[in-house]
C-alpha cells in the first residue's frame, strides 16, 4: 500500500481534533504519510501570534524554535523559555501538592493519598497560567527533564536537510539544566551569606 | 537423535548450541538477523513470501481460537488468556498469535534455557517430546502463567518449536488463586514446574498429569489448559510439515529468518519514521503495603521502590531503555527477572511500533535494555518473589510507552500518541464454594481495564489490558458458576478517571455479595493503593488511587427481601453511613486479605487511566456526554474542567453555560499564576530540606538505595541539588 499524503486542511484537523473519527480511524491504519512533519509544522506555525521559525514541538503548548540563531523553547502564548537544552520545566511557575487538602482540591474526598512519600507537582507557563506538566514524584526527587531531542540528528540524518537555524552553534543534544541549578545555587550561598 | 557421537539434534546435523550460537555471532557481527543481508525470498517472489507468512500466521492464530473452544478452562475461554507462538531452532519467534502477547518472548526465552542447559544431552530432546515452565529463571514470569513447547523435528532434524502459554486460575499457592498478593519469597507462590519434560510421543506422562490434579485447589482447570497448550502446539508442528511440503524444507529455514530481520529492518524504520532521536526520561515508582494479619513474618511490610527509566534513541534509529538506578529487590511479590521485563518490552513494543506487517521477534533485537543486576528489575536473590512481576513491570513499560508518545506528538503523529497506562486489581478468592468444593481462583476481569488517554481520544474505558491487547472482561455468570459469590453490579464510579484535554479512561468497580459459604476467604491487590500512579502527559493528571471494601454482619439478606439492593461500591458506603445497610464498613486503601461468609459484601475498584493535556482545554461537548454517562459529576466538571453545566429538567439534558465557563477558565488560570511560585524559589527551600536530609524515611531510604547501586543516579541527584560529591541521604 503507498504512503498517502493529506491535504493540508486534514492535518489541520487533526490538530484542532476536528476530524471525524472515521478519518482518524484511516489514518491509523493506513501507512504513514512522508510530508507528515513539514504540514504540521506548517499548520502549528499558522496557529501561534509570532514569527519565529517552528524547528520542533514538543508539546501542546511548547515549540522548539529558531531565535536569532538560537533553539530556544517558545509558549504558544509567546512566553519564551530559553535555550531547548535545559529542562523548560525549571523556568515554569510550579504548584506543589504536599498534603491531603491539597489533593482534595483536585481530586474526590473519599480517596485517600500517601503524602508521606509523594507529592503532586504542577508546572504552570509563566504567560498564560496553561498546566503544562504535572509530575507525582516522591519528596525529594529531581524534577524530570523528560525529553531533550537531538534536533541537529534528526534534521540532518533523519529529515535530510539542514537545521532550519543558520546562525546556530553545531552541538548535538546535551542536557545544560545544570548551568541554570548552579546559578541558583550560587545566587542562594551569596544571599544566605 | 542424541548428540553422543557429536552429531547434533538440529537443522543440518548440528547441536542446538552451536545453532544458537552461530545466530548470534552473526547478529553482532553483521547487525543482520542470522546474517541475512538481503531478502532474498521477499525480493524474488513477494507473493510467494507473503503467502508462506500468512500460513504460518494461520498456524498460530487458529491454533489459538480452536483450542478456546476445544479445551480450555474458564480463563482460557472467557478471558482469552492464552498465546500461541511459532519459533526457529534457536526459540527466536516467527509468528504468533493474539492474546497474551507478553508471552511471545517469554516463551522464546523458555526455549533458549533448554538450549543452553543441554537438554539437548540430558534429558534429550525427541519428536513428540513436551517441555513445561513456569520458573521465572528458565523464561517465566510467575507461576500462573504455565509455558508448553514442543520441538518439531523433520526428517529426523529440529527445525522449530511450537508453543503456548495459559495463565492459570488457581496456583496452587498458599494463598487462594493465582498470585498470591503476601507471599515473601518463592516458597509460597504454588506449583512450579522447572523447566521439565512432562511427556513424549504427544502425550503428558502421568505421573505429571497425576502431580497435578494435586497441585492446585482447581486442577480441573489446570489440567484442560495443559491439553490446549499441547493441542495447539501439535496443531502448529502439523501445520508447520504441510507448509513444509508445499515450499520445501530449504525454502523454511531461509524464509523464517527474512521474516526475523524483515521485522526487525521495519522495526528501525518505523522508529526512525516515528519518533525523534535523543534521550526520553521518566520514573516508575512502586508502592505497596502489605499489612495483613496472616502475613508471612518475612515479608516486607512496605515496598518502597524506585526505577528511573531512560530510553535514548540514536541517529541509526537504535533504541535503548536503561533501567540504571533501580532500587533493591525484596521479600515480596513484585520482583522482576529479566525473562519478565523482555515480556513487557516485548508487549509493549508490539503495541505501539512494531503492530502491523511481520510481528515476531526482531523487533526485540533491535532494541537493547540494561537491566541491572540485583534491582527489583534484576533480582539476584534465587527464591526471589515474583507472583506480582506485574506490578512492577507493567507501570515501568506504560512509562515507556508515555514516553514515546513524546516523540509521536513531535513528528506530528497525534493519532498514535497513546498512554498505557494499566490500572490493576487483583482479587483472589477461595475456601469452599456454594456446592460445597474446594475452590481457588482470581476474577480476571481486570483483563478489561482502562487505558491512559490517547492524543485525540480519551483513554478507553473497560476495555484495555497492556499484557492483552484483545481485551476481555468476561461474563459474570462464569463466576457465579464456579464461586460463592453473586454480582451485586459492575459500574464506574464518577470522576476516577486522570483529567486532561482528552481523558483516561474511567474506573470502575464490582460489587460482590458472599453466598451459601461459611469458610471463604478473599484477597486483592491494588494498584497503586494511596499514589496517583503514573504519569499523565501534557498536563494530563493522574487518576485517583486505588481502593476496595468488605463488609461483614450485614443486613443484607433483609435489604434484598426488601427490594432494596445496593448496586455499587459507592451506593453501599453511602446505605451504611445512612444507616439502611448494616454491618463492618471497612474501606481498604491497601492490599487486603480477609476471611468472608455468606451475607458479607466485598467491592473492588479498578483504577482509571492517565490525562493528556490541560483539563481545561477539554471541548466542553465532552463534559456534557462525561455527564451524561456517569464519568463525572457537575462539581468535579466545574472544579477541574472549568466548565459549568445545568441540568434542564424540561429537556432533560446538561447544557453547558458557555460564558460562565469562559469565565470559570480564565479564573482557573489566573489561580494558577497567583499561587504557582518560580520553580527556583521552590527549588531554594527544598534543597535546604533535602541537604539537611528532611525528607521522609521512606524517601530517604530508597534515594539512598537508588544512589548506592547507581553512580549515574548518584550523580544526578547530587546535581540537581547542586549538593557536594559525597553527599548521601
Amino acid at each position: 500500500m503507498e504512503a498517502p499524503s493529506y491535504p493540508d486542511d486534514v492535518i489541520k484537523g487533526l490538530v484542532e481534533r476536528k476530524l471525524p473519527w472515521s478519518m482518524v480511524k484511516r489514518m491509523m491504519s493506513a501507512p504513514k504519510d512522508r510530508d507528515r512533519f513539514e504540514k504540521y509544522v506548517k499548520v502549528l506555525q499558522e496557529r501561534v501570534p509570532w514569527k519565529e521559525k517552528i524547528v520542533l514541538p514538543i508539546h501542546e503548548h511548547l515549540f522548539v524554535v529558531c531565535k536569532n540563531g538560537e533553539l530556544i523553547v517558545k509558549a504558544a502564548c509567546g512566553h519564551e523559555f530559553g535555550d531547548y537544552r535545559e529542562n523548560w520545566k525549571l523556568k515554569c511557575l510550579i504548584r506543589v501538592r504536599e498534603t491531603n487538602e491539597d489533593f482534595k482540591e483536585v481530586y474526590p474526598d473519599f480517596f485517600e493519598f500517601d503524602t508521606e512519600f509523594i507529592e503532586l507537582r504542577e508546572f504552570y507557563c509563566p504567560g498564560c497560567g496553561e498546566l503544562l506538566d504535572v509530575e507525582n514524584a516522591p519528596k525529594g526527587y529531581p524534577i524530570t527533564f523528560e525529553f531533550l531531542p537531538d534536533v541537529e540528528g534528526f534534521y540532518k540524518e533523519w529529515l535530510g536537510k539542514p537545521v532550519p537555524c543558520e546562525k546556530k552553534e553545531e552541538s548535538r543534544a546535551e542536557d545544560r539544566s545544570v548551568n541554570i541549578l548552579r546559578k541558583w545555587a550560587e545566587e542562594a550561598e551569596e544571599k544566605g551569606s | 537423535m542424541a548428540s553422543r557421537e557429536g552429531k547434533g539434534i538440529g537443522y543440518g546435523g548440528r547441536k542446538l548450541k552451536e545453532m544458537l550460537r552461530e545466530s548470534e555471532r552473526l547478529y553482532k557481527e553483521t547487525g543482520y538477523y542470522y546474517g541475512v543481508s538481503e531478502l532474498r525470498l521477499r525480493e524474488e517472489d513477494l507473493l510467494k513470501y507473503e503467502r508462506f507468512h500468512s500460513r504460518l500466521l494461520s498456524a498460530v492464530i487458529g491454533a489459538r481460537e480452536s483450542v478456546k473452544f476445544i479445551a480450555a478452562s474458564p480463563t482460557v475461554r472467557e478471558y482469552g488468556e492464552l498465546v500461541f507462538g511459532l519459533y526457529t531452532p534457536e526459540g527466536d519467534a516467527v509468528a504468533l498469535s493474539t492474546g497474551i502477547m507478553v508471552h511471545v518472548h517469554t516463551m522464546s526465552a523458555f526455549i533458549k534455557y533448554l538450549i543452553e542447559n543441554d537438554y539437548e544431552e540430558n534429558p534429550g530432546i525427541r519428536p513428540g517430546d513436551i517441555f513445561t515452565n513456569n520458573e521465572t529463571w528458565a523464561g517465566g514470569v510467575h507461576t500462573a502463567d504455565v509455558q508448553t513447547v514442543i520441538p518439531i523435528f523433520y526428517k529426523g532434524e529440529l527445525i522449530g518449536w511450537a508453543g503456548g502459554v495459559t495463565h492459570e486460575l488457581e496456583a496452587g499457592a498458599h494463598e487462594h488463586g493465582s498470585m498470591p498478593i503476601f507471599a515473601p519469597e518463592r516458597f509460597s507462590e504454588g506449583h512450579h514446574i522447572s523447566a521439565e519434560k512432562t511427556g513424549e510421543n504427544d502425550e503428558y506422562y502421568k505421573h505429571y498429569i497425576k502431580r497435578l490434579s494435586v497441585a492446585s485447589r482447581m486442577p480441573n482447570a489446570w489440567i484442560l489448559d495443559e491439553k490446549a497448550r499441547l493441542a495447539g502446539s501439535i496443531m502448529i508442528r502439523e501445520e508447520v510439515y504441510k507448509v513444509i511440503e508445499d515450499f520445501g524444507l530449504e525454502y523454511y529455514m531461509r524464509a523464517i529468518r527474512e521474516l526475523i530481520e524483515e521485522n526487525r529492518r521495519n522495526f528501525i524504520a518505523k522508529v526512525k519514521e516515528r519518533l525523534v532521536p535523543g534521550r526520553y526520561k521518566g520514573i516508575n515508582v512502586i508502592s505497596f503495603t502489605l499489612k495483613t494479619a496472616y502475613a508471612h513474618p518475612l515479608t516486607e511490610e512496605k515496598v518502597r521502590s524506585l526505577i528511573p527509566v531512560e530510553i535514548t534513541i540514536d541517529v541509526t534509529g537504535k533504541m535503548h531503555i536503561d533501567f540504571d538506578g533501580a532500587t533493591r529487590p525484596g521479600y515480596h511479590v513484585y520482583n522482576c527477572t529479566p525473562s519478565a521485563m523482555d515480556g513487557g518490552l516485548w508487549v509493549l513494543l508490539s503495541q505501539v511500533l512494531a503492530y502491523d506487517g511481520k510481528v515476531n521477534d526482531g523487533a526485540y533485537i533491535a532494541v537493547t535494555q540494561n537491566l541491572p543486576e540485583g534491582t527489583i528489575v534484576n533480582t539476584d536473590y534465587p527464591y526471589a518473589g515474583t507472583a506480582i512481576t506485574w506490578g512492577t513491570l507493567i507501570p515501568t513499560y506504560a512509562a515507556v510507552g508515555g514516553l514515546l508518545s513524546i516523540g509521536f506528538y513531535a513528528r506530528g503523529f497525534l493519532e498514535e500518541v497513546f498512554l498505557p497506562s494499566a490500572a490493576n486489581s487483583l482479587y483472589n478468592g477461595g475456601g469452599e464454594n456454594q456446592l460445597g468444593e474446594v475452590v481457588g481462583f482470581s476474577v480476571f476481569e481486570m483483563a478489561a481495564n482502562q487505558s491512559g488517554a490517547r492524543g485525540v481520544l480519551d483513554g478507553i474505558d473497560a476495555g484495555y489490558a497492556i499484557w492483552n491487547p484483545e481485551a476481555d472482561q468476561g461474563n459474570v455468570e462464569l463466576w457465579e458458576m464456579l464461586a460463592p459469590i453473586v454480582y451485586l453490579g459492575r459500574r464506574f464510579i464518577p470522576n476516577t478517571h486522570g483529567y486532561g484535554r482528552f481523558r483516561g479512561g474511567n474506573g470502575w468497580a464490582s460489587l460482590w455479595l458472599i453466598w451459601r459459604t461459611q469458610r471463604f476467604n478473599v484477597g486483592c491487590n491494588g494498584h497503586m493503593p494511596t499514589l496517583p500512579y503514573l504519569k499523565g502527559l501534557f498536563g494530563g493528571y493522574p487518576p485517583p488511587s486505588w481502593f476496595g471494601i468488605t463488609v461483614k454482619n450485614t443486613n443484607i439478606l433483609e435489604l434484598i427481601g426488601k427490594g432494596e439492593v445496593p448496586g455499587s461500591i459507592m451506593e453501599v458506603i453511602d446505605m451504611v453511613k445512612e444507616g439502611k445497610l448494616k454491618g463492618d464498613l471497612v474501606i481498604h486503601r491497601t492490599p487486603f486479605w480477609e476471611d468472608v461468609k455468606q451475607g458479607d459484601l466485598m467491592g473492588i475498584y479498578y483504577t482509571g487511566g492517565v490525562g493528556f493535556g490541560d483539563p481545561i482545554e477539554r471541548d466542553p461537548s465532552l463534559i456534557v456526554k462525561d455527564l451524561e454517562n456517569g464519568f463525572l459529576t457537575e462539581e468535579w466538571a466545574e472544579k477541574v474542567y472549568g466548565v459549568i453545566c445545568r441540568y434542564d429538567e424540561k429537556e432533560k439534558k446538561w447544557v453547558v453555560d458557555e460564558k460562565a465557563t469562559d469565565e470559570k477558565r480564565r479564573r482557573i488560570r489566573e489561580e494558577r499564576l497567583s499561587k504557582g511560585v518560580p520553580v527556583k524559589e521552590w527549588w531554594v527551600k527544598e534543597r535546604e530540606k533535602v541537604a539537611a536530609g528532611r525528607l521522609p524515611e521512606d524517601v530517604k531510604e530508597m534515594i539512598r538505595d537508588s544512589m548506592s547501586r547507581s553512580e549515574k543516579m548518584a550523580k544526578e541527584f547530587r546535581e540537581f541539588w547542586q549538593l557536594p560529591e559525597d553527599f548521601t541521604l
